[in-house]
């Protein structure tokens, strides 16, 4: 696997399908991962980096989404989307490759 | 505004507790059974005939039905079933039904009595001492009837779950559910086995309320309508009770078992409902109906999937992708919300008055 640096690109695997099935298209976001038939449920700030990873997006700018979004920590916000982006490459749901040389 | 629980300075709250893993049961787990495939089949020759029995039948000329939107033709006489006169015009029934022989059996399992087999587009469903039953193409049904297979047991077998599995061959969306007519509107009610969904559709077609199915109700292939299944609930002898019938004058559905037929001579609605509401079945202290978090919904919708019987196999077979993209449609636009009713249902003559009206006042909010 690529290192997981700020410049990675992440975008979501082929492998999973993923649906918002609330009703008022409020981010209660389900993903099945195609292969294992395991299925998660995202929650509200789960489902807004879900969205920005559906086209391939650097971490600096998913971090950079989530610290308008939310009143956040930079430090704290920046180490857990990492130890998430990491989780969620192990399960298969995104994938992790490397960004544009700086 | 965060939720309560994602806020910063909540010192030991991590941001991205996202994976909240509350659906980390595997779908492929939330089996009913095991079913084993095994390689190699073909598909039976229909000049043959294992079933002496129903030999007879072959020759004679077979009849047509109507049932889940779709014309049957079969060598077997279904009273449960609406009947259509047979139109040589109107070209080939959708579903056809002969005696035959399957060559390759599904296992059954150790502890089971049931065994399931499925690739492409065929699948084999076998219960013991009633038969193997081959669906193709969701047009196809190839019925080897074991020697002792009473007719009472072939036709439930073939009115549940093998049609349950020409339909979903034919894209319906299909779930373990009975629903009733409401406004207009199909209002279902899901529950496994033993839960009440007959006993509620009967609870409210006695006051007023047409049937529309009962324990398999299947969705349109491209729309959230509900398609009439055939015009008969299968209760319990107290339940039928209850509901002023005799169980004396109610068939059986079969010899073993003591569920009753109550066959509908009106009562029934025979068109396609759009499907306005889906109900959990729960039984708890009063009548009450509480609303389910949205992933939850998408949850019990796939383990009340009419298809889950058969195990993982079969939704390993599927368009997988297609599937939840339906399902999850299915949750986010018609949604799913908690029946909740006292477990004295028909020993109260009231609640069947308190259940009406908290689900007309449910469907208004």
């Amino acid at each position: 696997m690529t290192n997981l640096t700020k410049a990675s690109l992440l975008v979501a695997s082929p492998d999973q399908v993923s649906a918002d099935v609330s009703p008022d298209a409020s981010g209660d976001v389900v993903i099945l991962h195609l292969k294992d038939g395991i299925y998660y449920e995202l929650n509200e700030v789960g489902a807004r980096i879900w969205e920005l990873i559906q086209q391939p997006c650097s971490v600096q700018a998913v971090l950079d989404a989530l610290l308008i979004d939310y009143d956040a920590d930079a430090e704290q916000c920046e180490a857990d989307l990492l130890a998430l982006v990491d989780d969620m490459a192990g399960r298969g749901l995104i994938e992790i490759k490397d960004g544009p040389i700086p | 505004m965060l939720p309560a629980a994602l806020r910063y300075g909540e010192a030991a709250v991590v941001l991205f507790d996202v994976l909240l893993l509350v659906g980390m049961a595997a779908l492929f787990g939330a089996a009913v059974q095991k079913p084993v495939a095994l390689g190699g089949w073909t598909i039976a020759d229909k000049t043959l005939c294992a079933s002496p029995q129903f030999e007879k039948r072959r020759a004679g000329r077979a009849h047509v039905y109507y049932g889940f939107g779709l014309t049957i033709k079969a060598p077997l006489d279904f009273p449960e079933l609406r009947s259509e006169q047979p139109d040589e015009s109107a070209g080939p029934c959708d579903v056809e039904v002969t005696f035959g022989t399957v060559e390759e059996h599904p296992q059954y399992l150790e502890d089971g009595d049931r065994g399931f087999w499925v690739r492409g587009e065929q699948a084999c469903y076998a219960l013991r001492d009633v038969g193997v039953f081959l669906v193709s193409a969701g047009r196809f049904i190839c019925v080897e009837a074991h020697e002792n297979a009473t007719e009472e047991a072939l036709r439930l077998c073939i009115l549940g779950p093998v049609l349950g599995l020409a339909l979903q061959q034919r894209g319906f969306l299909t779930l373990h559910a009975s629903a009733v007519s409401i406004q207009g509107a199909a209002v279902a009610f899901l529950g496994g086995h033993g839960w009440g969904k007959s006993t509620m559709a009967a609870l409210l077609q006695a006051r007023g309320y047409p049937v529309i199915s009962d324990d398999l109700m299947a969705l349109e292939p491209d729309s959230n309508r509900v398609v009439p299944s055939f015009p008969q609930l299968k209760l319990w002898p107290d339940a039928a009770g209850a509901l002023g019938h005799t169980s004396q004058e109610l068939p059986r559905v079969h010899p073993d078992v003591d569920k009753r037929a109550l066959r509908l001579i009106e009562g029934f609605v025979c068109e396609p409902s759009p499907l306005r509401r889906l109900y959990l079945l729960a039984v708890g202290e009063t009548t009450a109906i509480e609303t389910i978090p949205p992933a939850q919904v998408f949850e019990e919708l796939m383990r009340h999937w009419y298809g889950s019987r058969f195990g993982p196999a079969l939704l390993k077979s599927l368009d997988l992708r297609g599937h939840f993209l339906r399902v999850s449609n299915l949750a986010s636009t018609v949604g799913l919300r908690r029946l909740q009713r006292p477990a004295t249902l028909l020993d109260d003559l009231v609640l069947g008055e308190t259940i009406e009206k908290a689900i007309l006042e449910d469907l208004e909010s």
